[in-house]
């Protein structure tokens, strides 16, 4: 069809571009080239089948319209036969890396004006290797559609476009091949993905499923595919606590400071915050924030909304580590450093603080324990952290295992801090690691001179 | 201005009424008049009259609760005197006018438990208040904190943290970061109390040393030997008042009053 409107067109091509006055010499020639042009089309209609379709069946589970690869599906091949053509066999050239079976391969031509009535065609098959052939025991004249479904059939985990190929032999022995086949889109699983399908497929997998509880908690293969959905959301309440933390130290600090100051306005205003944020749940705060600013008219973006009520949360507990550790420095170190003409701020900035962050290191580790597991209370109002990414899943699938992979993402931040929490408190209570040892009093006594 | 003329006159009058007494070099560097101290109900120190003139060594001694290391601590305002006057160099410290911090960089005080900055080294003990107070340049502050730490002995320790340091030692550095911001007076609250028997004598060298140097004193000590070789008065406290004081080997072996014979007779 398509070449014959080109060549009907390129006429009226040439004499729009040329003059009107174009010779007749000029005329009569382009005449004949649509002529012969006419002539090339029913030569090419000659072809005798034509792709009418090829299709792959979706076979995902979150998207009815999505082949997968390395996933079951099957191919449809359909084209059709022009009457009296008499083809005895047909080749099917699957693509590359994707695997087939010739078992319930079913073999059909589709004939009559609505192509509803379906013949069996006899036939036998032939497999080498990415060649499925079809050898008809009677070539086939009638005209029609050739539909083949082709089951058992994966394609390659990494997915692409699956261009068919097909060649079909004449009964006078012409081989010919279809062209204009569609191709399959077919998309790439990751490697979790293959690894959870390779799991399902598993007998201990599928013997461990075949305990409820197990199944329910512990489901291996959405193990796997939970875990790169669920590592997003970790990535998310990561960077809520990476910034709502250091963000919280400066402001426990000056809370803190306040809450030791002479002057009773400071004081008041850091005791009452920090008892009301201490003394109210942190999910209610959320709530305040997430829905009453809103209201009154105050949008500010979800991540950073967030990020600052976990913030101001956290500053009022640091608050009271910071306050308990400047009042458990010895009386003595102020006194010192007063005593030697340093004035209040001087002595709190040199003296006391820097002794102060010793000793509260654990504490503050503790608080970051306490903010990165509260991050999941975001959830609540929308924030796509960890387990609103687990809860999402756990939504589709029905299983509780996502839950699972949310609790070790939080175990593989909090058990190791916990651990180094202990260590560090041992360093407090005891001594810093020396780099001098102690010399026996005594003799260092008698052995210092000086004159 | 008016103010500055008329302290210059009073300066000037202060000084003539020296002058005329022919006194000018015994002109107290530290007066304490009539000091009152109470905490609360509890009344510590009931009018103390104690005049220390420059060079002098002056040892308090008395029982404990007597009230001596209160009235020291009164000297640089760590506790706020409840009535009375103070007056170091000529300037009332307890006039609220004056700036405490500027008397305290004039006045050294060492402490009965060293009190050294457990998070810095030796040498940045020294140096701190020094950089920080009297501004002087980090090279300086070290050079001068490197000189005390070699006056008290402990030149090799300057990068020794407190807790590497025994505790004599650790005494002789917080003298040491006293002396370094060259103060007009020291005070020795107990300095050698917290000490264990054998480290005590180290630390009584380098107070005996500087006391040969020239330096003002006031010590609050239990250190008999101390206070009789080396004081050149020695004051008696006890229930808040000065009870007596006199020339060391006048007090010791002839004391007036019977409490202070009764409190050398029980130490002895």
């Amino acid at each position: 069809m398509r070449s014959e409107e080109k060549h009907v067109n390129s006429p009226t091509f040439f004499e729009y571009g040329r003059r009107r006055g174009a010779s007749v010499l000029l005329a009569v020639l382009v005449f004949a080239v649509a002529l012969v042009g006419a002539l090339v089309v029913p030569a090419e209609r000659a072809e005798a089948m034509e792709a009418v379709k090829c299709t792959g069946r979706p076979n995902s589970e979150d998207d009815p319209t999505v082949i997968m690869g390395a996933t079951e599906s099957r191919i449809t091949f359909e084209a059709s036969i022009a009457e009296g053509e008499g083809v005895s066999s047909l080749t099917l050239h699957i693509p590359d890396g994707t695997s087939f079976s010739t078992n319930d391969l079913a073999v059909t031509l589709l004939t009559g004006d609505d192509l509803m009535t379906r013949n069996e065609v006899d036939y036998t098959e032939s497999v080498d290797g990415q060649d499925l052939t079809l050898e008809f025991a009677e070539p086939i004249t009638q005209e029609g559609h050739l539909n083949i479904l082709v089951y058992e059939v994966f394609f390659p985990t990494e997915g692409g476009e699956m261009q068919l190929e097909a060649t079909y032999e004449l009964t006078d022995g012409t081989e010919e091949s279809i062209e204009g086949i569609p191709v399959i889109s077919v998309e790439g699983i990751s490697l979790t993905e293959s690894i959870s399908q390779w799991l399902e497929e598993q007998a201990w997998v599928q013997a461990w499923n075949s305990n409820r509880f197990l199944h329910l908690f512990f489901d291996p293969s959405l193990l796997v595919t939970s875990f790169p959905v669920v590592l997003t959301g970790f990535f998310m309440s990561i960077s809520i606590v990476a910034v709502a933390f250091p963000l919280a130290i400066p402001m426990g600090l000056l809370l803190a400071l306040m809450r030791i100051s002479k002057l009773r306005l400071l004081r008041g205003i850091a005791t009452t915050y920090v008892n009301i944020v201490r003394g109210t749940p942190l999910f209610l705060q959320i709530y305040v924030a997430f829905f009453g600013l809103p209201l009154a008219g105050i949008q500010i973006p979800n991540f950073i909304l967030g990020v600052t009520v976990m913030c101001m949360n956290s500053g009022a507990y640091m608050c009271e580590i910071f306050r308990a550790g400047i009042l458990s420095i010895n009386k003595g170190q102020t006194e010192a450093a007063r005593s030697l003409g340093m004035n209040g701020a001087q002595t709190m900035f040199y003296v006391i603080l820097p002794q102060m962050f010793r000793i509260v290191i654990p504490n503050l580790t503790s608080e970051f324990i306490v903010l990165y597991k509260d991050t999941s209370l975001l959830a609540a109002v929308g924030i796509m952290e960890l387990v609103m990414y687990a809860r999402t899943i756990v939504a589709s699938t029905g299983s509780i295992t996502p839950y699972i992979v949310a609790a070790l993402f939080y175990l593989v931040i909090t058990l190791p801090l916990s651990k180094v929490t202990r260590h560090l408190e041992d360093r407090v209570r005891g001594h810093r690691s020396r780099k001098h040892a102690v010399e026996p009093e005594a003799a260092a006594e008698k052995g210092a001179s000086h004159e | 201005m008016s103010d500055a003329v008329v302290n210059e006159a009073e300066k000037d009058a202060e000084v003539a009424e020296a002058a005329q007494k022919g006194a000018s070099a015994n002109e107290p560097i530290l007066r304490i008049v009539d000091l009152h101290k109470s905490f609360g109900q509890t009344v510590v120190l009931r009018g103390i009259d104690i005049d220390i003139h420059r060079g002098e060594v002056v040892v308090v001694l008395g029982p404990s609760g007597s009230g001596k290391s209160t009235m020291l601590r009164c000297l640089n305002r760590l506790e706020e005197p409840t009535s009375g006057k103070i007056l170091f160099e000529g300037q009332d410290i307890t006039d609220s006018k004056t700036d405490v911090n500027d008397v305290r960089k004039r006045m050294g005080m060492v402490f009965q438990q060293f009190n050294l900055f457990p998070h810095l080294d030796a040498l940045h003990n020294v140096m701190l208040a020094q950089q920080k107070v009297l501004g002087r340049s980090a090279e300086e502050a070290e050079r001068v904190a490197r000189e005390q730490l070699a006056r008290v002995g402990l030149a090799e320790r300057a990068d020794y943290y407190p807790d590497e340091l025994s505790g004599g030692q650790q005494q002789r550095v917080a003298i040491a970061r006293a002396l370094a911001m060259e103060p007009h007076v020291m005070l020795f609250d107990e300095a050698t109390s917290a000490l264990d028997p054998e480290l005590v004598r180290g630390v009584l060298d380098v107070m005996r040393e500087l006391a040969e140097q020239g330096m003002t004193m006031v010590v609050v000590t239990h250190e008999m030997g101390f206070a009789r070789d080396v004081a050149d008065r020695v004051v008696f406290m006890e229930g808040g008042y000065v009870v007596e004081e006199g020339a060391p080997e006048q007090l010791f072996t002839n004391p007036k009053s019977p409490r202070t014979a009764e409190f050398l007779g029980s130490i002895n």
